[in-house]
């Protein structure tokens, strides 16, 4: 691999990284393990580079490396709790690749909703992602029960899928 | 799916972002997506969500903290608040505890020139993460090709490469897209995207000022992320600046004017005065199309249209040719390598298929229940006509050996071909036993310029032809029709030339109304112009320079003008007022388009087949 080429394949990981993470993500989907699926996916892609048509999208054939980590994860790990069966796998790989630009532009809009979130929503959410709060510290600080924590979770997620819905229908 | 099983899948998911799923289930939830498409859809978009917010948790941070708790608001809450305040600034406090640890240690001389040390450590380090967040901030200003199709160069004064997909351009850099069908999209640092369309080219000034881009021929469309407002995006053309505050948008430079449509947001477009270097702002808001013109006109500001369409239903990989069948709830589509189909409007699966490599459709109609389509395969033209529900097409090749440009008529009974030999149209006629199609002649032109593209009406009443040399004629089919012997009894019929005119470049797309009055033209000098047929009279509908038309047609009453264009969008604009009354952001390049006013249904293909109801105002 020539510098020039390496310049590329580090300048394409790094935009790209993300949205392999959030295709890797959706076939397994715990955090550590996108994590390091996403890592062998990248050690994969710099291997095979020179086979790269460069004339061609990046994240379809990105996409393909990624998949065979996801199956070889699988194999390793069949009886984690978090592992899904080989056919949803499948399935849901296949509807993820057709619903990319959808996806993408549903992040677009998530931006948004989020900001229209109540306050009490908003701190919740936050404490969940943004400082990370394992469940049961987050239970503990806002002094709920784990059944009303996830009770309110589930909510909001689903308050902030509607909202997306509904800001891309308005754009149609 | 029912409503409470929405629900069930959106809790099970949710458990699942949680890490609260247990075994029994997880199975659950494996069972619904395997068994509900909808349950998939709602898997893939909930996980995507948290996938997004696990990468990037300021996301989640969308407002100041201080005003996400409200007065009011109980301590538990506040608490949060500072807690995740602390949470942003992780290193703050450790940085203080060692200082102070440092001063205390602090004694005498040694203590002076430890500290003289560590300031000009730090004064060094300062200017390490300066030096690299110049560097940073400035990669971040310049566009990557994110995708590319087609072929595209990246020029330099006299240097030029081919762009590939990773390749970043630099100052100075202009990106050019000559060949057809050509795309290339661009990806800023902080989510920009932009996408140039073929025939155009776009420049990355080489002077360090605060234009990122400036687009210097052609279209290109934006998706701007949003920015500060003191480093707000700005691109240019010769006519104006136009300053980004977040937004989608579609820049085209024509060729005597820049036309701005804006999608959603505000654009903030400024122009010299030419009073010394005093400068005229205009701001355009979403739903509005702002075209500044040469010297100092006004810029022109008015709704881009007033219609609005809705995407009913996309099918991926349908093909390049739509056209709705005569029963209006039906329409057929056309793919080269996996044939022909028909589908029900808002089926999710074809009613009936016809599997083969028939070649690209250039023209596809409806005969009753019969699709017929005329397609190029080995320089020779192809005519299938296919009744759903049968494993088999009829066919016939067309007789010249190297063929310019088909057509078939809208009622599937005639198609036109014009070859080195002639342009012919041909009369189809086929026989319940046999299983091919018969050609009988209705009219023949020699071919005193070479005809590039042809368009026929209904029973071949009138016929139209856009020749390389820029000329178009229309011509008026005299055949025999029930028994009226108004054309010859043998052979072919006459014709009679109704209109001609002489246009700057050569017609790359021609259409005709049903009742031959009124004829649409497109080049890449004159744009998009629609004659009256009987006096002459010319409109033009879309600028020449920007964005092309790359299909378009009448509907069948006449009253409107249908077109998809390189920019991706589909428009439709009244014949009486040459007015826009839709503009559809169809999300590919339509290669055909059909349009049915009388429930509103539009159509475009390009690979997917989309769908759209529209509502015009």
């Amino acid at each position: 691999m020539d510098t020039a080429d390496a310049e590329r394949i580090v300048r394409l990981i790094s935009t790209y990284q993300e949205t392999l993470y959030r295709y890797v993500y959706a076939l397994v989907p715990r955090e550590q393990d996108a994590r390091d699926v996403v890592q062998e996916t990248c050690v994969a892609i710099c291997r095979k580079f020179d086979e790269y048509d460069q004339c061609k999208p990046f994240l379809p054939w990105a996409y393909r490396f990624a998949y065979l980590e996801v199956l070889k994860f699988r194999q390793r790990n069949r009886r984690a709790a978090t592992v899904l069966a080989e056919d949803v796998v499948e399935l849901l790989a296949r509807q993820r690749a057709d619903q990319s630009e959808l996806l993408d532009a549903r992040l677009r809009a998530l931006e948004q909703c989020l900001g229209e979130l109540p306050a009490g929503d908003a701190t919740l959410i936050r404490g969940r992602y943004q400082a990370s709060f394992s469940i049961e510290e987050l239970a503990k600080r806002v002094e709920m029960s784990h059944r009303t924590l996830f009770r309110n979770l589930d909510r909001i997620r689903r308050r902030l899928h509607d909202c997306i819905t509904r800001r891309l229908a308005a754009e149609l | 799916m029912n409503e409470s099983q929405r629900r069930e899948c959106e809790s099970l998911v949710s458990a699942l972002c949680d890490g609260v799923l247990d075994a029994s289930r997880r199975g659950q939830l494996e069972a619904m997506l395997r068994g509900s498409a909808e349950c998939r859809d709602i898997y893939l978009g909930y996980i995507d969500m948290h996938a997004r917010l696990t990468m990037h948790p300021r996301l989640s941070s969308g407002m100041p903290l201080s005003a996400d708790v409200p007065e009011g608001a109980d301590d538990a809450a506040r608490e949060d608040s500072m807690v995740l305040d602390r949470a942003r600034a992780p290193w703050s406090s450790d940085i203080a505890v060692a200082a102070d640890a440092r001063i205390n240690a602090s004694d005498g001389i040694v203590t002076t020139a430890r500290r003289f040390m560590a300031l000009a450590a730090a004064l060094l380090a300062a200017f390490v993460v300066w030096q690299f967040a110049v560097r940073w901030q400035t990669q971040l200003s310049l566009p990557m090709i994110h995708a590319v199709t087609g072929g595209a160069t990246i020029q330099n004064g006299a240097a030029s490469r081919v762009a590939l997909v990773g390749d970043r351009l630099g100052r100075g850099d202009r990106l050019c897209l000559a060949e057809d069908e050509s795309q290339a999209t661009l990806a800023y640092g902080d989510g920009t995207r932009v996408v140039v369309h073929y025939a155009s080219a776009v420049e990355v000034p080489a002077d360090v000022s605060d234009v990122d881009l400036r687009l210097l021929s052609g279209t290109m469309e934006v998706d701007a992320a949003r920015r500060p407002l003191d480093d707000p995006l700005v691109f240019a053309t010769d006519h104006a600046r136009y300053v980004v505050l977040g937004t989608r948008f579609r820049l085209y430079r024509e060729e005597e004017a820049s036309r701005l449509e804006l999608d959603e947001g505000r654009v903030r477009l400024e122009r010299l005065t030419g009073h010394a270097s005093e400068v005229a702002a205009t701001d355009v808001t979403a739903g509005q199309v702002a075209v500044a013109r040469a010297k100092k006109d006004a810029v022109d500001i008015k709704p881009i249209a007033s219609g609005r369409a809705e995407l009913l239903q996309s099918i991926r990989k349908a093909g390049t040719a739509v056209v709705f069948t005569q029963v209006a709830d039906k329409f057929a589509t056309s793919h080269a390598e996996r044939g022909l189909k028909t589908w029900r409007l808002g089926g999710a699966a074809p009613l009936a298929s016809f599997e083969a490599k028939i070649g690209r459709a250039e023209s596809l109609a409806t005969m009753g229940d019969a699709v017929v389509q005329v397609a190029r395969l080995d320089r020779r033209g192809v005519v299938m006509r296919w009744w759903p529900g049968t494993a088999t097409a009829k066919s016939v090749t067309l007789p010249q050996s190297s063929v310019r440009s088909l057509t078939v008529s809208p009622d599937g009974e005639f198609v036109a071909e014009s070859g080195d030999e002639a342009t012919r149209i041909y009369r189809l006629e086929s026989a319940p036993a046999e299983s091919i199609l018969r050609l009988s002649t209705v009219s023949e032109f020699s071919t005193t310029g070479k005809a590039w593209c042809l368009a026929l009406t209904p029973q071949a009443r009138y016929f139209a032809v856009g020749f390389w040399d820029g000329k178009v004629t229309v011509h008026r089919i005299h055949r025999r029709i029930h028994g009226d012997d108004e054309a010859q009894r043998d052979g072919a019929g006459t014709s009679t030339l109704v209109f001609e005119r002489k246009l700057a470049h050569t017609p790359t797309h021609i259409a005709l109304a049903a009742d031959g009055a009124a004829l649409a033209v497109f080049t890449q000098k004159d744009g998009l112009l629609v004659f009256d047929v009987a006096t002459g009279e010319r409109r033009q509908i879309w600028a020449p320079g920007a964005a092309s038309v790359t299909c378009g047609t009448f509907s069948a009453d006449g009253d409107h003008l249908v077109a998809g264009l390189s920019d991706g969008t589909a428009r439709i604009w009244s014949v009486a007022n040459g007015n826009p009354l839709v503009v559809v952001n169809t999300g590919h390049v339509p290669r055909d388009i059909a349009w049915l006013p009388k429930r509103r249904l539009l159509a475009t293909a390009s690979g997917d087949v989309k769908l759209w109801r529209c509502e015009l105002q």
